[in-house]
């Protein structure tokens, strides 16, 4: 075929289609998203206020989810928690989307050493341990959501660079960017403005499931400690603290868990219904 | 009013491991709960009796760490002291001196010692073991925290073997009780004291693998060997662990459990609780009285008056623990009455005194309250006093630092505005508690020393007549109370959890054990 057409651009679609075959995928991250933006809106009283003599109360008419040991109201505490872990969602994938994929761009771009070097940075990166370097992070800083998840986000380069670079790679000797080439475009520009757009897709996928991933790690940091600092609550905080009245209280840690894990399940599941959308748009 | 559903919730909630098995039922629960069964009988056959703590030790030496889970491994077994405190008496039993016999105007005391008595090492005991470890807690080189206990002594000298006599400069009506503290050290291995100590008592050192665990095993050629073969400390710092441990039997013993666990335990069938008497500890906030804005009493006093003491101890401790805003217990001849209820929980008048202070909404109270991890009731205690201070418009974080860190930033360094702590009251010796690393005149965690304080500790803990005695030490407290350099907090007893077989454990009031009765 010599037709010169650039691949479907693939956003018209997809949400239409995730919610048709996925429609608990789209339940679940919208309550998330309206938890995260609306929670201290949503929220029937203050997540950090203690009352002692409301301390761990069962859910109740005033208290939904009930309270925890300091009296504090564990539906408003949960609502803030979100917003902590969508931030969590966006640095990592702002740290790990930007660094990746300017990484892999560039790399499957141009190829020969240019590719060489940065595909070993890349592995370099690849072989940290993502919680040691958390940790060290936290250790020479001082512990705070931004530090911690900035250590998750430089984890979650290599996802991003491999994904683009091997689009890149694809893309380089398609017709479209010969025919670029052929106009006089640079190879920078040819990457910004032919390359990148293409691999959206891919990269929103992984997004989805790196920033699922970035919600565990969060969750895991504040447990130790290392992460969100107190008064202000997070899934893994709220965890920490609901363990020690897991016998006295146990629905405690058992909100904070299912919450947890639905947010998880509702960001896997969008992703791998983004990632059928995709391939069957490129098929 | 929530208490009810509480207890009638854990009720319902906590099964023991065992019925948990049990309701799983099948084949395969039945083979691990075999071998569980196996792996307990096995331990306990072997009689090594295994004790679940919170956070690890920090040295070996006896005379250099105050720390609580120290006193009740290291210290307790394999090192003796003089005299031992009795906690029903409160009066002193004899350990390593058999009597003593004090000289009718009080300044000399005489000891005599144990016959017998060895070092694990195989070498004797003796009198010049004595007077090297009282002179070597006096040296301010050493640097011993334990050695405001031992200001009133002027000489320590031995008389012949078996015969120690200490000089005082002045009397002092607790000095057994101050003796009962400092352990007895083997000049001879001194140089291996951080690595491997050599003791008299009833168990000799065998290993400690930091974070993790510490061996002791029992010393024969003690003069009343102690029933179990050995002791082995496991550092838990979760206390939902420790108290699992002790549900499926890899646990016989936890010590120093928290409000929460006690209730957790009373539910569960075969573990019991082991305590002392209710005035034993007290958790407070030390101030660093020496850094601004907290070098202004106002800010302190402010600082008392925003924390509802009465609230805390009723849902945190379970109402096990006792509001109080003055260390000394209502227990002790020595109390100022009507000083408990002092400072009730008033955040306008916080607010007022920060005010005074210059601090207001707009010109907000910048301060970071240190807490050490482990110790699950001081974090709580820290983010209450958060909460009420930032309600207030102050802005108060709340750091949480493993146990060593924490010690560097509040003891060695010292940097911090605010921490959580505890401490023991002493109920034996009025002298005891301002002689502790919290309120003693020469050094302590606040850096608190107005003038004429020192004085007044040593007159107080020198004044034979007990009624003046009395009068001084109310003196000292109002003297606390009104300047604040730390707030008391409650008044709580040690809890040790444990099983019938364990419930022999004496718990000594100064945090000095007796291991020796427990047979498994």
């Amino acid at each position: 075929m010599t037709e010169i057409s650039a691949p479907a651009r693939p956003q018209r679609g997809a949400v239409a289609y995730i919610l048709r075959r996925s429609p608990v995928a789209a339940l679940l991250v919208a309550l998330f998203l309206i938890a995260a933006l609306l929670g201290p809106w949503l929220a029937p009283h203050s997540m950090t206020d203690t009352n002692l003599g409301q301390a761990l109360q069962p859910p109740n008419a005033t208290y939904w989810l009930g309270t925890d040991a300091l009296g504090r109201d564990v539906l408003s505490r949960l609502l803030g928690s979100a917003g902590i872990a969508a931030q969590a969602f966006l640095i990592v994938v702002l740290t790990g989307g930007v660094l990746g994929t300017l990484f892999g761009l560039v790399a499957g771009g141009i190829g020969g050493l240019t590719d060489l070097v940065l595909s070993r940075v890349i592995e370099i990166l690849q072989g940290f341990p993502t919680v040691l370097v958390a940790i060290v992070i936290v250790a020479l800083l001082s512990p705070s959501l931004t530090n911690a998840m900035i250590a998750v986000g430089l984890a979650a380069v290599p996802d991003f660079a491999r994904v683009a670079r091997g689009v890149a790679i694809q893309l380089r000797e398609r017709e479209f960017i010969q025919a670029a080439r052929g106009l006089g475009m640079g190879e920078m520009r040819i990457l910004a403005s032919e390359v990148l757009p293409n691999m959206v897709g891919p990269l929103i996928i992984i997004a989805s499931f790196d920033g699922a991933q970035a919600i565990m790690w969060e969750a895991a940091l504040s447990f130790l400690g290392l992460g969100v600092q107190p008064p202000y609550p997070s899934f893994g905080s709220m965890l920490r603290e609901a363990q020690n009245f897991l016998a006295i209280q146990p629905s405690l840690a058992i909100t904070v868990g299912l919450t947890v894990s639905a947010i998880i399940l509702g960001l896997n599941l969008l992703g791998d219904g983004l990632s059928d959308y995709y391939d069957r748009s490129d098929k | 009013m929530t208490k009810p559903t509480k207890t009638g919730l854990a009720g319902a909630a906590v099964m023991n491991r065992a019925q948990f098995l049990k309701l799983l039922g099948g084949s395969a629960f039945a083979t691990m709960t075999g071998s569980f069964g196996l792996t307990t009988a096995a331990l306990a056959e072997g009689g090594d009796l295994v004790v679940g703590i919170s956070s690890d030790i920090k040295t070996l030496d006896p005379q250099m760490s105050p720390l609580d889970v120290f006193r009740h491994t290291i210290r307790s077994t394999v090192f003796e002291a003089l005299v031992f405190i009795n906690p029903e008496t409160l009066s002193a039993d004899p350990m390593l001196a058999d009597s003593w016999q004090k000289s009718d105007d009080g300044l000399t005391w005489t000891f005599n010692l144990k016959s017998g008595v060895t070092w694990h090492n195989g070498s004797p005991f003796t009198a010049a073991d004595v007077v090297y470890s009282i002179t070597r807690v006096q040296d301010a080189k050493v640097g011993s925290p334990f050695a405001p206990q031992l200001t009133a002594i002027s000489k320590a000298e031995a008389k012949d073997d078996k015969t120690v006599v200490l000089t005082l400069a002045h009397t002092v009506p607790g000095l057994l009780a101050n003796l009962a503290v400092i352990q007895i050290v083997n000049e001879a291995s001194i140089g291996t004291i951080t690595t491997a100590p050599v003791g008299t008592g009833p168990f000799k050192f065998a290993n400690w693998a930091p974070g993790d665990r510490i061996r002791v095993e029992k010393y024969d050629g003690h003069r009343d060997p102690p029933k179990v073969a050995a002791i082995e400390w496991r550092i838990v710092p979760d206390s939902q662990a420790r108290l699992a441990g002790l549900q499926d039997g890899s646990l016989q013993m936890v010590a120093l459990v928290e409000g929460k666990d006690v209730i957790q335990a009373q539910s569960s069938a075969g573990i019991e609780v082991i305590q002392t008497k209710p005035y034993v500890l007290y958790e407070n906030f030390n101030i660093n009285t020496k850094r601004a804005p907290f070098d202004d009493k106002r800010v302190r006093q402010a600082l008392a008056f925003a924390f509802d003491r009465a609230a805390y101890t009723k849902s945190i401790w379970f109402g096990f623990a006792r509001p109080t805003i003055n260390p000394v217990p209502p227990e002790m001849a020595t109390y100022l009455p009507g000083s408990a209820e002092q400072y009730p929980f008033d955040l306008d008048k916080a607010a007022a005194l920060l005010a005074e202070a210059g601090f207001s909404k707009d010109k907000p109270l910048t301060m970071e309250i240190l807490t050490p991890t482990g110790f699950d009731s001081l974090k709580s205690m820290a983010l209450v006093l958060q909460d009420n201070l930032n309600r207030i418009g102050h802005k108060v974080t709340v750091r949480e630092l493993e146990i060593t860190v924490w010690i560097d930033r509040i003891l060695t360094k010292p940097d911090y505005d605010l921490t959580t702590n505890n401490y023991n009251t002493g109920p034996e010796d009025p002298a005891s508690m301002f002689n502790s690393p919290n309120l003693a005149p020469t050094a302590n965690v606040s850096l608190w020393n107005p003038p004429g304080y020192a004085d007044l500790v040593g007159k107080a803990a020198a004044e034979i007549d007990p009624k003046k005695q009395v009068e001084l030490y109310q003196e000292l407290q109002k003297l606390l109370l009104e300047e604040m350099p730390q707030i008391t907090i409650d008044h709580l007893p040690l809890f040790f959890l444990g099983s019938e077989a364990t419930k022999s454990l004496v718990i000594g009031p100064s945090g000095i054990d007796d291991y020796k009765k427990i047979a498994l």
